[in-house]
């Protein structure tokens, strides 16, 4: 299967340490505070944050190997979140 | 002098309305639930097959706790207190409803660039311990990139 994980947020480096900390993750997360990575793949939520900031709505991605889109997904529902087996699937179809 | 520990004998002793207290305790634990448990798996949090129901029961046993109120003659105080009971059933179920039928909805339209990119494109970030990462570093390696909202 052999593949990375790597979450991406406006949130600072010192508050993605703590959650990689407490709960425990082995995966990379991002901090993207001036939402450039955020606004490349067009995921931007304005005025989505408590405070009235913009932050990232959730979304995913997988990548193939060379870096090309294989498969997203842009959920309509805040409460409703991709399962892990969902993209572990198309993980595997990815050669 | 009466003691105050001898029950009258001529008011009999009014069966206590559990309804009235039950409905609205099963209202908050059926929503808080939601969030601190059922939430946990996928199956219940897609969709509230279980709060629902419970608050939904906890609606209807408050609704009862009032008829009894009313069928017992019960004295102003108890069919105030079972009014409160069913009024913060009602407003507490209804929050709960508007959260799980519209505000979590409130999500942006998949923007044209988000559903048509192909190639992703490059940037740099730091990660959790301030060490830059490109996405290039993740070339020849499948990828998993997930956006979150994060804890702001």
């Amino acid at each position: 299967m052999g593949g990375e994980v790597v979450g991406i947020s406006v949130d600072a480096p010192g508050q993605n340490r703590k959650l990689v900390v407490t709960h425990g993750l082995e995966f990379l997360l991002l901090s993207d505070p001036n939402l450039e990575a955020i606004d490349l793949f067009g995921v931007r939520h304005k005025g989505a944050s408590l405070s009235g900031d913009d932050i990232a709505r959730p979304a995913t991605f997988v990548l193939d190997r060379e870096g090309r889109v294989a498969w997203r997904q842009l959920t309509d529902n805040l409460r409703i979140r991709l399962r892990p087996e969902t993209v572990l699937a198309e993980l595997k179809k990815i050669p | 002098m009466t003691n105050p520990n001898v029950k009258n004998p001529e008011s009999p002793k009014r069966p206590v309305n559990h309804s009235a207290w039950i409905g609205p305790v099963v209202v908050f634990a059926g929503a808080v639930s939601y969030f601190l448990v059922f939430a946990r798996f996928p199956v219940l949090r897609d969709f509230p097959w279980l709060n629902l129901p419970i608050v939904a029961a906890g609606v209807i046993v408050s609704v009862l706790g009032v008829r009894h109120a009313i069928a017992r003659r019960a004295g102003a105080n108890g069919r105030f207190v079972s009014g409160i009971g069913l009024f913060f059933s009602v407003g507490v179920s209804a929050l709960f409803c508007f959260y799980v039928f519209y505000l979590s909805y409130q999500v942006p339209k998949p923007t044209k660039l988000s559903l048509n990119l192909s190639q992703a494109p490059e940037f740099a970030l730091s990660d959790q311990d301030g060490k830059q990462v490109r996405l290039s570093d993740f070339r020849g390696r499948k990828l998993i990139l997930t956006f979150y909202r994060g804890h702001w």
